[in-house]
């Protein structure tokens, strides 16, 4: 599975204005008041002052609009004299007003990572077949991705298919649901309101990240903020239509209002100059300063790069919120006696810097995740712990030490052992002949080996290892490989039990089916 | 123009509506007939929690509720690449109820009061079904906050 999950072979393409890191879609300095809604930002007294209180605004169709976006988008087409268009230009063109649209529902809390608006992701749709006439199943969204092994933690059944939404920053199963016919749309869109049908809606399982999360204060993160300036002040250098290119100060400090003039002044040195033309300043362009190539710009601060960094950001300000600061790296606090039954050190734990980097790194084979479920974002065993632990058996303490039973002598040299002896240990373990003649040398030794270590491990301590039970290999190798089936297991089970409780499409029964969240968690 | 950075994104905001089950019809051939077939419109208070909505002579009232989950929107031209366009966290929910149906019914209101002032526009549930109950019975226990929220201070 592992193997697969790497070859990330997506084309994505976002729209203009994600790439170019529009100030619109990709905020300068989120405020804490912004990481606390991260993804949820409500509908504040801000929004709200452009109306009057008491007074009825109508809801309109869209269905203008549309006409007029089809009307404009085949116009489009036909100057490009037809074929394939990118109409994803413009910041008009991410509307929710027109085109098809699909909801998708996160499960977690706090998902790891998402995408900001404007950035693509593409829908695929899994299938494995029983045989290879198998017929396809259709879906209404999504592309067909035939493979033997799936890019998740578990592995589909025969004539079992799941769909996917991915995107370079994580990879989700989706599964489709029935919309509640009391449910519509409602869009604020340039202070109109705007009804649509309800989407087709789509619950995500828990995220498989693709892209690492930096830690706060770590080297990632600090060159991401210096980038995310300088790609800001060459932008703005870009956008100049003077010669040579300048830029206000006033812009830069009104995106930046947490730095410093003297900070800011201190980058601008470093590629212009300032001007005074009467009441006029600005910053003129350095002859000699070679201005980064749009590309260039591009490629220092990406999409992606500005979800992980705020997603970092959310997460630090949840931790501060919980308590977690300076101070505490001083005086832990003592929960002990406090109702709270989570601790700080869990919290850390499951922090999306630590969860992305576990999860990444159990993908490269480096570690195993967690099986006792300290960061399973569902609270009740049906999602994956992203914490890492060793690859390698622990000791367990408390055993006592397994006596070495397995002997690897000379007469026991699977090496040596000629062929027509082989078969006949094989005969001797009750392997069929049939199956045996279908049999190379090699694979002959690998049954007698496999074999015999299971011999080996069912005697018991004590009991002198007979027969063949000398071909026995392996002590701990053999038990990393038990951790290793078993670790499959489990990660098979989670997959099944997420398939299994997010497919369902019965609203879980409970036995309040009051709208009460008394005893719900903070 | 760059606008100042940390305003909400002002672009769109999509919120989903609820409303009861008798004006689904009505709802469904206003968006047939493009909005001629009758008077559709919303007024949002200044707590920007509740609303009245009026379909033709009717009034519903509306509060917007906090959803447990996170959705987003996307737009699709070929129903296999995504281009997000928003982050759904709210829902309007309508009813033909009065307003005050958090009003102190019980004896021990007082002290419930509080708590449920705070909890009054936390929807329980997400919008599947496997979401019924998200809160309580879905997300892993996190820390208390030591933060109280006051998600009005923004000015």
């Amino acid at each position: 599975t592992s193997k697969t999950l790497s070859n990330n072979s997506l084309l994505i393409q976002h729209s203009t204005p994600a790439t170019n890191i529009a100030t619109h879609f990709f905020p300068t300095h989120p405020s804490a008041f912004r990481l606390r809604y991260w993804h949820r930002t409500p509908f504040t007294r801000r929004i709200v002052r452009h109306w009057q209180p008491m007074r009825f605004q109508p809801i309109q169709t869209p269905v203008k609009h549309q006409q007029r976006v089809a009307a404009m988008r085949e116009a489009m087409r036909q100057a490009q004299g037809g074929g394939e268009v990118f109409y994803m230009r413009d910041v008009q063109d991410l509307s929710g007003k027109d085109e098809t649209l699909v909801m998708i529902e996160y499960s977690e809390e706090h998902p790891v990572i998402l995408s900001q608006p404007g950035m693509a992701s593409k829908m695929k749709n899994y299938f494995k077949r029983r045989q290879a006439n198998d017929s396809e199943p259709t879906f209404t969204f999504g592309e067909l991705a035939f493979s033997h092994q799936i890019p998740f933690l578990g592995q589909l059944q025969p004539g079992q298919s799941l769909q996917s939404i991915e995107n370079m920053l994580y990879r989700a199963p989706i599964y489709l649901h029935k919309r509640q016919n009391t449910d519509f749309l409602l869009i604020r869109s340039m202070n109109q309101w705007y009804i649509r049908p309800l989407p087709s809606i789509f619950v995500a399982g828990q995220q498989c990240p693709l892209y690492e999360v930096p830690s706060p204060n770590s080297k990632r993160a600090t060159v991401f903020v210096r980038d995310f300036l300088f790609a800001f002040i060459y932008r703005l250098f870009w956008a100049s239509d003077s010669s040579p290119r300048r830029l206000k100060m006033d812009d830069v400090r009104n995106a930046f209002p947490h730095y410093a003039e003297s900070n800011i002044r201190k980058r601008l040195k470093m590629c212009s100059t300032f001007v005074r033309q009467g009441s006029e300043t600005y910053w003129s362009l350095k002859p000699d300063f070679r201005l980064p190539s749009k590309e260039e710009v591009l490629s220092m601060v990406t999409p992606e790069m500005c979800c992980a960094q705020y997603s970092m950001m959310a997460a630090e300000q949840r931790l501060k919120d919980a308590g977690y600061g300076e101070k505490y790296f001083f005086t832990p606090e003592n929960d002990e006696g406090s109702e709270d039954e989570v601790t700080i050190e869990d919290e850390i734990k499951c922090a999306p810097w630590n969860t992305t980097r576990a999860f990444l790194a159990s993908q490269r084979e480096k570690c195993l995740l967690d099986q006792t479920g300290i960061a399973d974002p569902t609270g009740c065993g049906q999602g994956f712990s992203y914490v890492r632990v060793s690859q390698k058996p622990h000791k367990d303490e408390n055993a006592t030490p397994v006596p070495k039973k397995l002997v690897t002598g000379t007469n026991a040299d699977l090496r040596k052992l000629p062929l027509k002896e082989a078969k006949q240990i094989c005969r001797g373990y009750g392997v069929k002949e049939e199956e045996i003649s279908a049999l190379t040398r090699w694979e002959i030794i690998d049954v007698i080996r496999t074999l015999s270590t299971q011999a080996a491990k069912a005697t018991k301590d004590g009991e002198t290892v007979s027969g063949m039970a000398r071909f026995a290999r392996g002590n701990t190798r053999f038990s990393s490989a038990d951790m290793q089936e078993k670790y499959r297991k489990h990660c098979q089970r989670i997959f099944d039990q997420q398939n299994q409780t997010l497919a369902n499409t019965d609203p879980i029964s409970t036995d309040d089916d009051s709208t009460d969240a008394d005893s719900d968690n903070e | 123009p760059v606008a100042s950075s940390d305003d909400p994104p002002d672009f769109e905001s999509h919120i989903v509506l609820r409303v009861p089950e008798d004006c689904v019809g009505r709802i469904e051939k206003i968006i047939q007939s493009d909005g001629k077939h009758e008077e559709f419109s919303l007024n949002l208070n200044s707590d920007a929690r509740n609303s009245t909505v009026r379909i033709g002579n009717q009034l519903l009232n509306g509060k917007i509720l906090d959803l447990p989950t996170i959705t987003e929107i996307h737009k699709t031209l070929d129903n296999k690449s995504l281009y997000k366009v928003a982050d759904v966290s709210q829902i309007l929910v309508c009813t033909h109820d009065s307003i005050n149906s958090i009003a102190s019914s019980s004896e021990d209101a007082a002290q419930k009061a509080a708590a449920a002032k705070a909890k009054q526009w936390q929807y329980p549930h997400g919008l599947t079904p496997p979401m019924k109950s998200a809160r309580k019975k879905r997300f892993r226990k996190t820390k208390k906050k030591k933060f109280m929220d006051a998600p009005e201070v923004e000015k």
